[in-house]
Order: structure tokens, then sequence, then C-alpha cells
């Protein structure tokens, strides 16, 4: 789906590359959660798969960028944006305010690709169904909270059926209830055989649902692999990444011979409740 | 500086109550968590403090002071608040022009504003973006601007709305020391926040709005025993929910020092 | 959390709301032509007391728009009637005086016939823009040949107005809580302009990117026609109305002209 091949990249006016290097594959139907530090390079990554990079953002561009085999260099926005979309950080700037009602704000998209007016209420409504907004359909745009406007963002791309969904770090401006519920939808996705790649900072909600787990660091990757792996390294604290406190909890409890020095580090909450239940029983 | 709301009512519009009967007293150098669903009052409450917001009932002093005597930008020689977005604030040509505008307007003279503002620099790890464009940074770091400029007052009391949101590993430890450091100034802190687990590993005390009421207001520990099912609880409570752990835990430190006790009775 | 934001749209089935937008936005140009190309002073008002305002009031509208021209005339109305009433150089029937200052006819006739002008243009702009929905105007318009982006700049800027006066005042209460002054003297208020100000075109010009980059992502930049979910249908009677319209328009114009 995905093919980065040796991809670099810097701003114009910037004085050091965003990326560096970047080699990246991904399959269909992949769930890749990208972390790092503010600056390491996740929006330009999440840019340069959706061909923001080199068609909205200019700068140097060396390497290759492929989207389903194809070039982005040699497509045009309009044309990638048929196979691929992306949800913002910030749920009011992604409101067109040219609509009146959510299901009008829903079509907006169909529309710009011509879709024949009959086959829009269909589509619309798949779309509000699977983000949780078909109670909301009248209501207008502004009259959402941020969680529900960042789902209407969601929406808004999930109806014109692309096959890879960006998501640049859309829970950063959102409560917990508001993140989660954007995730979950964004969970579901999944059986559809939808490419996801979604950049984060809140680990525990997206260590749940990543089958892979790609941290950048300066422009690199530098690691990239099963989430039991990637999330469980000590190293992550350096690159800047917020630690998740169960693997926290475990190294401690390793450190002071409680828990097993073979074991696997955990990285959710029942895995972590699991291993810490046989420290109990093992001492008891 | 004690803070004081005495049974606080106000409404935006006469169907839209956004606190109802709020009494609430945070002593001298305390740090607290304010938390809460959307529409529960955080920010209402949090903007009683500096006069942003005039109860229709009840009374909030700071310190000695009523907030309806003074006006707002008075109320900024004791309450310097950071509000959730840094581009509703930001105004000046250098980063430090921006930190220094605080302390400017509450008239400070231009040696102590220096100062000031090395030191805000320091602790929110910008010092070497003191020359550059606020609007060059990234929003993150924007956010750290313009907490630095609320540092830079040098109020007795601070206020900080949803402060972590969207910061990184790297700028969550500099938000961390910079918070011990006002604790060691006795500065009284306010914090708003979802974030539960730096609330937890950082500050005192926990008050939580529901629909404009208190619904739980009590030191960090206590306040999670009940909520160990709550799925937005911080991480170390709900692990110590699973474990059927009794005692305090809101740190990896503090969860297997818990365990390290029961595992060795 | 957000209550919605007033928008000038007002839902309604009138005979106004069923008329297609061009024919709308139609009236409210030839308002504004023939309200200022009219040689006698006082035609803007006619059009306004004799067409607008019960086309208003037909549509159940009368009373906001009546208002809405009170709120935003008032103080420039004041302004052009003091200015004019007694500074005007075509001053010459006095018809009050006090000791140097006089108040003179032909200027406040001026003054009235501006104000005039600018009302009728308001009123029917206005007009148009509480029977129509943003979306079918944009439709109307790009169906016409108007290029997608000059139509989203118009149309969202209505919109989006009462986001950038929410946003003015909590810029104003940032600034406040850093001990900036708002009120006293003309030296306080001139420096409390750039901080007040700065935040707000800084803020629309970040928001203008991220609002472009969400734009593309819905295809927004894709060449060739667009279809539309809501019909907009044009029918024989809109179209007898625009060429009546622009028939009134282009007379005042002649009449102006006619030596």
């Amino acid at each position: 789906m995905i093919e980065l091949e040796a991809l670099s990249f810097t701003y114009i006016g910037g004085n050091r590359p965003a990326l560096q290097a970047v080699s990246l594959s991904v399959a269909a139907g992949e769930f890749v959660v990208v972390l790092g530090a503010n600056g390491a390079g996740k929006t330009s990554l999440c840019h340069a798969l959706t061909g923001y990079i080199p068609h909205f953002y200019r700068g140097q561009l060396t390497g290759q960028a492929r989207l389903d085999g194809r070039n982005t260099q040699s497509l045009s926005l309009a044309e990638i944006v048929e196979v691929a979309g992306q949800v913002f950080q910030n749920p009011a700037n992604q409101i067109s305010g040219v609509r009146l009602t959510v299901s009008e704000e829903v079509a907006f998209g169909l529309e710009n690709l011509a879709v024949p007016a009959a086959a829009m209420p269909a589509r619309i409504k798949a779309a509000l169904a699977l983000t949780g907004l078909s109670a909301l359909a009248d209501r207008s745009p502004y009259a959402l909270s941020g969680g529900e406007q960042q789902r209407l963002a969601l929406a808004s791309v999930l109806v014109m059926q692309p096959r890879l969904l960006v998501l640049d770090e859309p829970t950063s401006m959102l409560d917990p209830q508001g993140a989660r519920d954007i995730l979950l939808a964004v969970a579901a996705l999944r059986q559809t055989g939808l490419t996801v790649v979604l950049a984060e900072h809140r680990l525990e909600l997206a260590a749940a649902l990543a089958s892979r787990v790609i941290v950048l660091a300066d422009g690199r990757i530098v690691r990239d692999g099963a989430p039991q792996e990637v999330l469980a390294d000590p190293a992550l604290e350096d690159y800047g990444l917020i630690p998740l406190r169960y693997t926290q909890a475990a190294r401690l409890a390793q450190a002071r011979g409680l828990w097993p020095a073979q074991a696997p580090m955990p990285v959710t909450l029942e895995s972590a409740a699991a291993g810490f239940r046989r420290v109990l029983r093992g001492a008891a | 500086m004690r803070i004081r709301l005495e049974d606080v009512h106000y409404a935006y519009r006469p169907d839209q109550p956004a606190l109802r009967g709020l009494t609430l007293v945070i002593e001298p150098g305390e740090q607290v968590a304010l938390a809460g669903p959307n529409g529960s009052g955080k920010s209402t409450l949090a903007r009683c403090l500096n006069g942003l917001v005039q109860p229709q009932q009840g009374q909030v002093w700071v310190g000695d002071w009523n907030t309806r005597t003074q006006p707002v930008f008075a109320m900024a020689q004791r309450v310097a608040y950071v509000f959730q977005n840094p581009d509703e604030q930001l105004c000046q040509r250098t980063v430090a022009d921006e930190v220094a505008f605080g302390p400017r307007q509450l008239g400070r003279p231009a040696a102590a504003c220096q100062a000031a503002v090395v030191e805000a620099l320091h602790w929110t790890g910008l010092s070497a973006q003191a020359r550059a464009h606020p609007y060059d940074l990234s929003l993150s770091d924007r956010k750290l601007v313009a907490v630095a400029s609320a540092l830079a007052m040098e109020a007795p009391s601070l206020v900080l709305d949803e402060p972590t949101a969207g910061l990184d590993g790297f700028q969550l430890r500099r938000l961390e020391r910079l918070l011990a450091e006002q604790r060691r100034r006795g500065v009284t802190v306010l914090v708003i926040t979802h974030d539960l687990d730096f609330a937890a590993e950082n500050l005192d005390r926990l008050v939580q709005l529901s629909a404009g009421r208190l619904v739980q207001d009590a030191p960090l520990p206590a306040a999670w025993i009940a909520a160990a099912e709550d799925p937005f609880a911080p991480q170390m409570v709900r692990l110590a929910g699973q474990l059927g752990l009794t005692g305090p835990a809101l740190t990896p430190k503090t969860l297997v020092a818990q365990l390290t006790s029961e595992a060795q009775p | 959390m957000d209550s919605g934001l007033p928008t000038l749209y007002r839902p309604g089935d009138s005979w106004l709301h069923r008329r297609h937008p061009l024919t709308k936005l139609a009236y409210a140009a030839s308002l504004a032509v023939a309200g200022f190309a009219a040689p006698w002073p006082a035609a803007a008002w006619f059009l306004l007391g004799a067409l607008t305002l019960p086309l208003a009031a037909w549509a159940r509208l009368a009373r906001p728009l009546g208002r809405a021209l009170l709120w935003s005339l008032a103080p420039l109305a004041a302004a052009l009637l003091i200015i004019h009433g007694l500074f005007n150089p075509a001053n010459h029937t006095i018809l009050a005086s006090w000791g140097e200052l006089t108040l003179g006819q032909e200027g406040l006739i001026y003054a009235l016939a501006t104000l005039g002008r600018l009302a009728g243009a308001l009123g029917a702009s206005l007009l148009c823009l509480y029977t129509t929905p943003p979306g079918d105007l944009m439709t109307a318009l790009q169906q016409r040949g108007l290029p997608a982006g000059l139509a989203y700049v118009l149309i969202s800027t209505l919109q989006l107005l009462p986001l950038m006066r929410r946003r003015a005042q909590a810029i104003l209460a940032a600034q406040q809580a850093r001990g900036l002054r708002l009120e006293g003297n003309l030296l306080i208020r001139a420096r409390a302009l750039l901080p007040a100000v700065i935040p707000l075109v800084v803020g629309a010009l970040l928001d203008v990117e991220e609002r472009a980059l969400a734009l593309e992502s819905r295809g927004f930049s894709r060449p060739g026609p667009r279809t539309s979910l809501q019909a907009v249908p044009d029918t024989a009677l809109d179209r007898s109305l625009r060429w009546a319209l622009a028939a009134g328009a282009l007379v005042t114009l002649v009449w102006r002209w006619w030596p």
C-alpha cells in the first residue's frame, strides 16, 4: 500500500531536514502507530504519505513515496485524495464553514468528487453510522463538542472511501472521552481492510489498537516492530515518548527481583495485571 | 496566597448554570488538580480567580482581595493565568519580549523583568529560543511560551488550563520540574487537567466537578480509592484496582512499594 | 460545550426562500446600483421601504432585518448626520444654530441620502443571506462558472465572522489576564491595540493554512464539475425576475446620466 524509499525532505526555509532517509513499507490492512517527540517528524511523515509533501509543502525532496505503487510526485493532490484521506489535530479547523448541518458537511467531499446526488444519502448514512454521529445528522457542525467535531472530520473523509487513512495526532485537543470515541471508531475500521497510520502521543489506547509501532527521532525511523517489543523498550523515554506506567512499574519490580527477569514487559492494563498477579502468587 | 470561593453561583445564560453553589478553599502553596467532564464548570471556576468571571452569587477571595473589587488587569498581580490556546495571546516579535509582556504590564522595573524572563525561559527550556519569533515555533513550544510568560509575572498564584495537552515526554518532564520549583517557592497552583496520570504524579489534591457542583475534593491519593473501575482513572490506580491493592498507588514507585510490602509481609 | 454559532441564514419556507440564490443576489446587486445611481436623494429609502421591508415582512424576517440594520448603522448614522449637518461645505440653508455651530439642510439631506444608500444595499444583501443557505449560494455561483475557490472564500467569510468575534473576546480576556489595561485614556487604549489585534490576525492566518489542508482532504481542488446533495432549482419565474431587476438597475443608470 505504502512504499517510502530513502525519503528525505527539508521544508523551504528549514535549517534541518524534517525527514531523513526514511524507508518504510506498509501492507494493506496494517494499523501502524507512529510515535515520536514533537518535531521528530510525525506530521511530516503523515504529509508525505498523503502527498501534501510535496504538493502543498514545497521543499527539497529526495527519494520516493509510492502510494499503491504510484509515485506521489507524479499524481496530483486531487488524485491522491481519492485513495488516501487525512484527519488533522484541530477539530474546528476541519469544518468547511459552508455547510449548515452535519449531513451536508459530510456530503461536501462527495460533491467535490462529483458523486451523483442519488448515491449520496446512502454513503452519508453509512459514514455517520461508522462514527456514531447518526443522531447528530441535522445539527450544526459548530454545535458539536470537540470530540464530535473530530468524528465529523473522520466521517467526512471516510465517506470518500479511501484505502489509506492517516490521522495526525487526532486526540491532542480532545478530552479523554472524545479521544476514546474517535480511536474506537478508527479501531472498528480495521475489519474493513482499511490501512491506517496514526500519529499519537497517548500510548495506552494506541498500543491496544496497533499491529505495528514506528518511532521517529530527528526525522529518522529508530524503531519499527510489534507493539509488544517496541513499547516495552526503555530507550523510548530518551526519544521523548511519554512512558506507559505499566511498563515502568514492571521494570521497577524487575529491578527489585519481583518480576521475572525473562518475562516480557507489559504494555496494556490486562497484561500488567496478569503479570503482577503472578508476582503476588509467586511470592505467596 | 490563600484562595477562597464561597458559595459561588454563575450562569452564562439563565438556562445554562455553570457553577452551582461552589465552595472551595485552596491553602497557600497547594498544587490542586481540577478535573471533570467537559461542561462541568472547570474553566468557569478558574476564571473566577482572576475576575474574568464575576459570580452572580457568592464571593471569591484571592488573599485579602475580593475579585468584585478589582479589575481583571489588577488581579493579574496575584493570579497568573495560562489559557489553553497560546495563539490567543502571542503578540510580540520575539519569545523574550513575549515572556516579558506580563511583567511589563504589571509595571515591574526593567531589570526585574529581564531577570524574570531569563528564569522563566530556563524553567520552560526555551532559553535557546529567546530571539525566535513565537509563531515560528511549534504549537507545543508556543504553549510553553505562554507558560513562561505567566511564570515571569511571578504572581503568588498560578492557574494552568490543560497545560499537558499535546506535550511530548521531554516537555512533560520540564513541566514537572517547573511545578516542583513553584512548589518550592510556595506558589499556589491550580491545574485544570484531563491527564490524571500527570495529576496523580505531580499534584497534591484533586477537586472534581460535575454539572457545576463539587463532587470530590480530596488529597491525592485518597481521592482515587473509589475510582479504580473508572476507565479514565490514572494507570496505576486501575492496575492497583485490578490487583486488589488497598493502599494508595498513584505512581509506579508507590505501586511497586505496595507490592513489595504485600509480597513480603 | 459549543452552543452553535449564529449564522445569517434563517430557515423558512416563504416565497423568498424558494427563489433561486442568484435571483436574490441579483436583487441585492440591482437595489444597490439603483440606490446609488438614482438622482433622487430619497430613492434608496423608497426602495428599502417599498420593496425590501415588505418582502422581509412577507418572509417573516422584518424584525430581525430591522434590528440588524439599526444595530449596524446607528453609530454611522449619528456620525454622518453630525458631520454633514454641521460641516458640509454645501450648507446654505440654516435650520438651527448654537453659537458658532450651524445645522445646514443640504448637509443633512446629503447625510440622509448616503445613509439610505448604505441601508438599502445592506438591507437587500442581508435579506438575500437570511433566506439562502450558504451551500446553495455556493452551488449556484459555481454552476454559473465562478471558481470554487472564490465562491468558498466569499461564503465561508460569512460563517467565520462570528468565530472571529468569539476569538477576539478570548484574546481580550487572555491579555487582560496578563495585566493589559483596556479602559482609560487614549494612550492606554492605543497601547492595547496591537496585543488585541495581532493574535487575531495571525490566528486567522494559521487557521487558513489548516483549513486549506482539510479542504484538500475533501477533494476541494479537484478540477471539473461538482454535484450537489441539494438540488437548487431555477425556475422561469426566477429568470424573469433577474431580467426585470437587471432592467430596473439599467433604467436608473440611464436616468442618472440622461442629459
